[in-house]
């Protein structure tokens, strides 16, 4: 194989920088979630560990960067024991707990899941009724979004299109997904502009490197699930690449908002 | 025979079996033309496999195989068939390599393999059927250089 | 090449390489393994209609060879003193013959007491998308006293 290109970056030696996690500074009001990310702990086809992502994300805001924790959205599952604050708290990183769910019409980030929902639906179906896990969410106090909306079979913009499936109860989409191609991004950016739903950004990680690429942009802290239902309830809130929390970054969103 | 997965209706055939059996697939000669050829071929440029005399002084004390090599290798005889019945399309969904020792140039490396596990799994592109193969690798001492396992999809395209 | 040292490795390092594997080199690639009939009984690594019946865009690169390639990112990195521990790679979506590709590989943790480096590694194409994603563990030399 000869026509490789074998020049590229290399790793730089830099100072090792004091050991600890840089918190949040509580002046800035704002706050960067990752709304989607799974983990070794209960995805199987994940790579990335909690402690992984933690020991990443400080690394990152080392380089500047504007990461203020990340929800686990594990596959079709949701233990209510799992606790993560002791370790989330040595890292200065909110860590939070959802699940991503799989619906008839792809695939559905839920938040504020209680005991009513897990008893409502099997998490483990891979055909739960869409519409019925959207309003099911909200009517149990939390709230639904459909993930990486402009993926083939598992995003819910080709069930519209082919099927014309009704939208009725949903009120947000993933429009910008870590593993969604451009394209597919751009998919469900414009389904969620054509029908006035909210748009979150989340990493959809697997690998440790991915957490915190795309970040969901809120107006305050948000450092507990009841806190982030309320945000997204409010609707007050955009998607963004973390490349724009850099402080040097205009900090417009993909939506157009600014803060 | 059958088994049930995550899609109620969907039924998978495949025998059983050979779950667990392990089966010697040959032995090959790791010789410097091999390593050269397949270094050729990935673009290889690290002297632990390109240049014997740099390797010689080397922590190794002389040349060795890539790590990747081995896996990619053909040992003679196919493993043990599960005969999967389903879907029409099958690809290469993952694999690992664990490195245990060296493999030089001049070492005849023995491989046994054997069906790990058989699991369904439902994705992007639907229901999938996957079958997992762990491979070890020894050398001509008997020593266990490395092992692999390899994870193949069976699904509907 | 240089030795690369455990002292001086931190989370967030990265390297990154460009490759476009074409038809000659899946050729040779399977020349080296003596695999071709062995690898891609199908046709699919060579066919461009074997390919497309199997939801490829066109014939595709072995994922062994994929593999090798994301493993000398990571050996060559590591240099001669390094040992690469483990590869652990997921195929996501097909690489086609010809794909422009980002190989990148990412310290995402380090284990001083064993002087071990865990990177995780992908390729990337032009559409953005990541068909190879994994993680490797290496081990290596300290710097001396």
């Amino acid at each position: 194989m000869t026509p490789l290109e074998r020049a590229g970056k290399n790793c730089s030696t830099r100072p090792r920088p004091s050991a600890g996690g840089a918190s949040i500074p509580a002046h800035l009001g704002h706050s960067y979630l990752d709304l989607h990310a799974h983990s070794t702990d209960a995805s199987d086809d994940a790579g990335g560990t909690v402690e992984g992502y933690l020991k990443w994300i400080v690394a990152r805001r080392r380089k500047g960067y504007r990461i203020d924790g990340f929800v686990l959205t594990e596959h079709r599952q949701f233990d209510p024991g799992l606790d993560y604050g002791t370790l989330a708290a040595q890292y200065g990183v909110t860590v939070l707990r959802g699940a991503e769910v799989e619906t008839d019409a792809g695939h559905v980030l839920v938040y504020g899941i209680d005991a009513r929902f897990t008893r409502a639906f099997d998490l483990a179906d891979v055909a739960l009724p869409y519409a019925e896990v959207f309003r099911a969410a909200r009517e149990f106090g939390g709230f639904a979004v459909g993930a990486h909306a402009g993926r083939p079979r598992i995003g819910i913009a080709e069930h519209v299109a082919q099927r014309g499936i009704s939208l009725e109860h949903v009120e947000a989409l993933e429009q910008l997904n870590g593993g969604s191609s451009v394209a597919e991004n751009a998919r469900a950016a414009a389904l969620a502009s054509a029908h006035g739903l909210g748009g979150i950004g989340g990493s959809d990680a697997h690998f440790v490197n991915a957490i915190g690429r795309c970040l969901t942009a809120f107006r305050r802290p948000v450092t507990s699930i009841e806190a982030l239902v309320e945000e997204l309830r409010a609707g007050e809130y955009h998607a963004l690449r973390v490349e724009e929390t850099l402080p040097q970054a205009v900090h417009a969103g993909e939506s157009g908002n600014a803060w | 025979m059958v088994t049930s997965g995550p899609n109620p209706g969907v039924r998978f055939d495949y025998d059983r079996d050979v779950i667990g059996v392990e089966v010697e697939l040959g032995s090959v000669t790791i010789t410097p033309q091999l390593i050269a050829g397949y270094c050729a071929a990935i673009a290889e440029t690290n002297p632990l496999y390109t240049d014997a005399r740099a390797a010689q002084a080397g922590p190794y004390g002389g040349l060795i195989a890539p790590p990747c090599l081995l896996p990619s290798l053909a040992f003679g005889r196919r493993g043990p068939d599960p005969k999967v019945k389903f879907g029409n399309a099958t690809l290469f969904a993952g694999s690992r390599l664990e490195c245990f020792a060296p493999v030089r140039a001049g070492d005849t490396i023995t491989a046994k393999t054997q069906v790990k596990e058989i699991y369904p799994k439902t994705g992007r592109s639907g229901t999938m059927l996957f079958v997992v193969r762990r491979t070890t690798y020894s050398n001509q001492r008997g020593e266990r250089v490395a092992a692999s396992e390899q994870s193949l999809v069976h699904r509907e395209v | 090449m240089p030795a690369r040292y455990f002292d001086d490795v931190q989370i967030g390092d990265e390297l990154e390489e460009h490759s476009a594997p074409g038809r000659e080199d899946v050729l040779q690639f399977f020349t080296a393994t003596s695999g071709a009939g062995r690898m891609d009984p199908d046709g699919i690594f060579a066919s461009e209609e074997a390919a497309r019946r199997v939801g490829a865009e066109g014939p595709m690169v072995p994922g062994g060879m994929s593999f090798a390639l994301i493993s000398r990112l990571v050996t060559d990195w590591a240099g001669m003193e390094g040992r690469l521990d483990s590869l652990d790679i997921s195929f996501r979506r097909p690489i086609v013959h010809g794909d422009g590709l980002r190989l990148v590989a990412l310290v995402t943790d380090t284990d001083p007491a064993a002087a071990s480096v865990k990177l995780d590694v992908y390729m990337e194409n032009a559409r953005g998308e990541r068909p190879l994603q994994g993680t490797a563990v290496v081990t290596l030399p300290r710097r001396g006293p």
